[in-house]
């Protein structure tokens, strides 16, 4: 099993500032989701993709997988709405004597929502993908939300790892021994699997805590955190790029 | 499957984050409350959020085929801790999966947790307690809960689809039917299968570590009356 986080830590972007990288993910992901032309996301895209894959040299078979779900469930999406969501006839597909008919309204609404989400899928994983998660926590903690969040969500981080791995394991000893041949191994073996994952990674977790709570954990992970500011010219940058995305929402035809 | 990052419009996506605020909120306060009573709780709190976690990135054996959908791994949760701090372990949860999985998205966090955080593990655990109180057993129990709060969370979904995009003709009831044949009907084999697999973990739970559920309230055992 492959995480999109396992690349945070080597691509070409990890010498710049985590609050950066994710300032300019939210605020593109924010203007995306409002734009109003369909032509804005679909370029916010390829934005994105050529800053995650040339710039940050993400692989492009690995980007393009993670792409092809969304794409694919936006290809449905977009022939649902097109056919059965809109009133003004657009054009008619003749399939045999069946005669499904396009609509106009459809098809728009289609189009911007469809565009929308590829556009964001994009921001999304730019994030996913070049920023380390530490830096993420530091920026919770700088949204001042509660300690006992932003703690269990460490805890949380640290345990999907150990866990997955132990969980593959456990899955590779089950077929070693033909634990999922048929549909009724295969619920016995799943739910083995998973019992014996929650209580052994219970006990696991206890004594882990025991040994934090003997070496003074009080409830909060302290972290060293980056707090170099961002450059100013990056930051204009910035700037002016999400206004050049805003004013040509404005300016495109909706 | 979660709604997708961008895919609802932003009056919507602003909503549903307003919808779940609230209880997410009180939920961190009944967390940071037990947290503080038990600060021991912690581990099995951690564990519980990334087993969801683990739970939802494994394929359940679905008996048909091409259905994308994964276990949601909340009932489990809502069964132990109670609704509101479910919804804080989804929320963390939900978060991860968009980060590691790019599954969901952060825009529509709010309104995936509304779905897979609030709506599930409520009908989860009132289904739950119900069925304790009518005395049919454990497992039983467990599998109506599991399997119900699955389904409705896969219902919720599909409201909040045609809410936001309501068919011209016909308007939200119309494109409630698409959503739902989609999400909710496709949806039944595999909440059948969180069901069992839910049920099968409590079992097996309890054949080696009742003390486990006694502790948090889930089994009443003669030990647990008489120390109460």
């Amino acid at each position: 099993m492959q995480f999109l986080e396992q690349f945070t830590l080597t691509n070409k972007l990890n010498g710049v500032s985590g609050k950066l990288k994710t300032l300019f993910a939210v605020l593109t992901l924010l203007v995306c989701s409002f734009s109003t032309a369909y032509i804005v996301p679909l370029l916010v895209f390829c934005i994105m993709f050529a800053v995650t894959v040339v710039v940050a040299g993400i692989p492009l078979r690995f980007y393009a997988k993670l792409v092809l779900a969304p794409a694919g469930f936006g290809l449905v999406t977009f022939v649902l709405m097109m056919f059965f969501f809109g009133k003004e006839p657009f054009f008619s597909v003749h399939a045999g004597n069946l005669t499904l008919t396009a609509t106009k309204d459809g098809f728009d609404m289609a189009l911007i929502s469809v565009g929308r989400m590829l556009g964001s899928v994009s921001c999304l994983l730019f994030l996913a993908l070049t920023t380390p998660m530490a830096d993420i926590f530091a920026l919770l903690k700088k949204l001042k939300l509660p300690d006992v969040f932003i703690d269990l969500s460490m805890l949380i981080y640290r345990y999907i790892f150990i866990m997955v791995q132990e969980a593959l394991r456990m899955e590779y000893a089950q077929k070693m021994r033909l634990g999922y041949s048929d549909v009724k191994g295969s619920f016995r073996a799943l739910s083995l699997l998973a019992g014996n994952l929650f209580v052994r990674s219970w006990d696991n977790a206890d004594k882990m805590l025991t040994a934090m709570n003997s070496r003074g954990y009080e409830g909060i992970i302290h972290v060293l955190e980056d707090d170099s500011p961002i450059p100013r010219m990056h930051l204009l940058g910035l700037a002016g790029f999400e206004l050049v995305l805003v004013s040509l929402n404005l300016i495109l035809p909706r | 499957m979660h709604i997708m990052e961008g895919f609802l419009p932003p009056m919507w996506a602003g909503f549903w984050f307003l919808m779940s605020m609230p209880v997410v909120a009180y939920g961190l306060v009944q967390l940071s409350k037990l947290v503080k009573e038990k600060p021991e709780i912690k581990s099995l709190l951690a564990v519980a959020g990334a087993f969801a976690f683990v739970l939802s990135a494994l394929k359940l054996p679905s008996p048909v085929t091409g259905s994308c959908s994964h276990p949601t791994g909340t009932g489990l949760g809502a069964i132990c801790f109670g609704p509101a701090i479910t919804s804080v372990l989804a929320t963390i949860v939900l978060l991860y999966q968009a980060l590691f999985l790019a599954h969901g998205g952060l825009t529509t966090l709010g309104a995936n947790i509304f779905s897979m955080g609030i709506a599930g593990p409520v009908v989860a655990y009132v289904v739950f307690k119900a069925c304790q109180k009518a005395n049919i057993g454990l497992m039983p129990a467990v599998f109506l809960a599991a399997a119900l709060g699955d389904w409705a969370t896969y219902v919720t979904t599909s409201v909040q689809l045609a809410v936001a995009f309501p068919a011209a003709v016909g308007g939200t009831v119309a494109s409630f039917k698409i959503f739902a044949t989609i999400f909710a009907v496709t949806q039944v084999p595999l909440a059948i299968a969180e069901g069992i697999v839910t049920a099968l973990i409590v079992k097996y739970i309890t054949q080696v570590r009742v003390d486990v559920l006694e502790q948090l309230k889930v089994i009443v055992s003669s030990k647990a009356v008489s120390g109460s």
